[in-house]
């Protein structure tokens, strides 16, 4: 097996990309057909995703009036700006046209439409976001079981993995091997916590094992956090290959899946419906104690040389620093550039320095600040180096969660991957020093005033950069 | 360890050659969907609430009829009182379950495994009264996988 480069975010963004087009054009040609002409769109079923689907129906010129789920929890939260409302409230709407927008529950939303007295062709849509989703969704496996195809695929991918496995064994041999699949530092960081305890040891250095990651940045982290035996693999090892084989005979194998997903649906599910948390996903249900042990904390390796360059490089001033993380990997948060400016220039106007950390080309520096690239290993003490660190609720935060400075992490009303229900650090009882703030996208502009105000200004004479 | 391989490999293809067979033989229409569920779990608690849910799994999954395939004797006249829905329910040896489980554990989006610990990787057994989650949430969300408010719905 060749160890590749990461090719994971390639993979996914081109994925993502093909999904997105395959979707714009379905609603444009509903569009050219006069399927919206006079009336009110609903999306239904792309919580995760709104964001995205308002951008593609805007980009037609063409407006979302209603989003609809059938969580109770999400029903009455602020998204996209609208307030969410449950799916049976759509049927009171004159002029309706539901786009029902999920590719593993397209069945169950659809039965449940032609169920509240609209008609599919008319009233709603489902669409798949083209020819390809719509065969892996299985619209075409009615008459069957499992298509022919999807097996021989299933059978393959499990093939490969097979090889894939052995190669590890054969330079790894007799270690356990844990499967990271899911490309987050998030998740590595928070089941790197535990993992001393499943293994008996005192720090993750310590443990004897093989750790499968599946993105460049993630084992970045796991050099930084001490993994003596790290192998990157491509998207498609991890997530077809590997994970076709853990199910088919995972009890079989010294593999171990990392994270509580890619197996089953079966914790993802209380996920959305009962009370546990991140860290339960790890405690629980990857590692299944039996009681609940303290997390141990990995010491990040800072380089106080590095740090110490950085900061005169970018002139700014120990103590009186703002490292803001305003990025998240799998959402767009809601606060806009325009607050994130006057957020920028209210604490620039009090003397502090500000800084972006800017994890990607994807991620420029805010304006008004600068462009801060901290390695991982370094993210810790430099976050304790600036003083104060304020950010968007990522993986990034649980990497300086431990940091001694000021922390402000903020979730979001609505963003499933920002919520303080199941990340907040309180909740899961990881660390107790965070102000956690909660943007429920209406009153984002108080949040950022609040920010500011909550900062001292500094009497250091400083002019703001 | 290629003969392990390829022995697991066979066993899921005997598990989905058996339950095509009986899908294709019991499915009644084209148009009709029929829901397909393995039942290898004797546990009791939890059978209770599996049996307390099979209707609301059915009429919410849009099912018209379901297909059970058992290893535990299951009571054919009960199940067919539980729901309206017909039931075609098959009693399975343990070494057919055994291949049917393999089969599942691949094809967890299309077969319903109703058990704790299997296939292998449910390990769902460990989650029973942990926080919130009583044996009936567990079946409801997890192991069904049922959308929307157990509370508001039962």
């Amino acid at each position: 097996m060749s160890v590749a480069e990461n090719s994971f975010e390639a993979a996914w963004l081109k994925e993502r990309d093909e999904y997105f087009s395959g979707l714009t054009a379905e609603i444009k040609a509903l569009r050219d057909e006069g399927v919206f002409k006079g009336k009110r769109i609903a999306i239904l079923g792309c919580w995760q995703n709104a964001a995205a689907v308002k951008d593609v129906i805007e980009s037609l010129d063409l407006k979302v009036d209603h989003i609809a789920d059938n969580s109770p929890a999400k029903q009455g939260e602020i998204r996209l700006g609208l307030v969410a409302q449950s799916v049976e409230s759509l049927r009171s709407i004159e002029n309706i046209v539901v786009l029902a927008l999920n590719n593993t529950y397209w069945r169950e939303l659809r039965l449940q439409l032609a169920g509240l007295g609209l008609a599919e062709g008319n009233n709603f849509f489902v669409l798949f976001g083209g020819e390809s989703f719509k065969i892996k969704s299985g619209f075409y496996a009615e008459q069957e079981l499992l298509a022919p195809d999807s097996w021989r695929e299933i059978c393959e991918n499990a093939r490969s993995g097979w090889q894939a496995y052995n190669d590890i064994l054969a330079e790894y041999p007799g270690l356990p091997i844990w499967l990271m699949h899911q490309p987050s530092i998030g998740d590595l960081y928070i089941f790197s916590l535990f993992l001393p305890h499943a293994m008996g040891k005192n720090k993750v250095s310590d443990c004897d094992c093989v750790l499968i990651v599946s993105k460049g940045s993630t084992k970045r982290l796991a050099e930084a956090i001490g993994y003596k035996n790290i192998v990157l693999v491509s998207f498609e090892q991890a997530h077809m290959e590997l994970l076709s084989l853990a199910r088919l005979m995972g009890d079989k194998l010294n593999l171990r899946n990392a994270v509580y997903h890619g197996l089953n649906n079966i914790f993802q599910s209380l996920v959305w419906n009962t009370e546990v948390s991140f860290r339960d996903s790890f405690t629980k249900y990857v590692f299944h104690f039996e009681d609940e042990v303290a997390p141990i904390f990995p010491e990040l390796p800072g380089r106080e040389d590095v740090v110490a360059g950085l900061f005169s490089a970018l002139s700014l001033t120990p103590g009186q620093t703002v490292l803001i993380s305003p990025y998240a990997g799998h959402f767009n948060p809601a606060i806009t550039i325009e607050q994130w400016t006057k957020l920028v220039a209210g604490l620039v106007q009090k003397g502090y320095d500000v800084c972006t950390n800017c994890g990607g080309p994807n991620e420029p520096p805010l304006p008004g600040t600068k462009d801060a690239r901290i390695d991982l290993r370094d993210s810790v003490l430099f976050a304790e180096k600036a003083g104060f660190f304020l950010g968007i609720r990522s993986g990034f935060c649980d990497i300086v969660c431990t940091a001694q400075c000021r922390k402000i992490v903020i979730y979001e009303t609505g963003a499933p991957a920002a919520s303080i229900d199941y990340f907040g650090f309180e909740k899961m009882d990881i660390v107790h020093d965070i102000e956690e703030l909660i943007n429920d996208c209406i009153n984002t502009d108080d949040l950022i005033e609040r920010i500011i105000d909550s900062f001292p200004t500094l009497t250091t004479g400083k002019s703001g950069q | 360890m290629e003969n392990e391989f390829e022995s697991c490999l066979e066993m899921a293809q005997a598990g989905k050659d058996h339950l095509e067979s009986l899908y294709v033989k019991y499915k009644p229409k084209q148009s009709e969907r029929m829901a397909v569920l393995l039942f290898p779990e004797r546990r009791e608690d939890f059978l209770n609430s599996a049996y307390k849910y099979l209707g609301d799994y059915l009429a919410k999954g849009g099912f018209d009829s379901a297909l059970i395939v058992n290893s535990i004797g299951l009571d054919h006249e009960y199940m067919q009182g539980l729901t309206g829905k017909p039931l075609f329910i098959i009693d399975a040896s343990e070494a057919e379950m055994e291949q049917l489980l393999r089969f599942a554990s691949l094809a967890f989006m299309e077969v319903k495994t109703m058990a704790l610990s299997n296939p292998f990787n449910q390990r769902a057994a460990g989650l029973v009264g942990f926080k919130d989650i009583t044996m009936d949430r567990l079946v409801y969300y997890a192991i069904y996988g049922i959308i929307g408010d157990m509370e508001a719905n039962t």
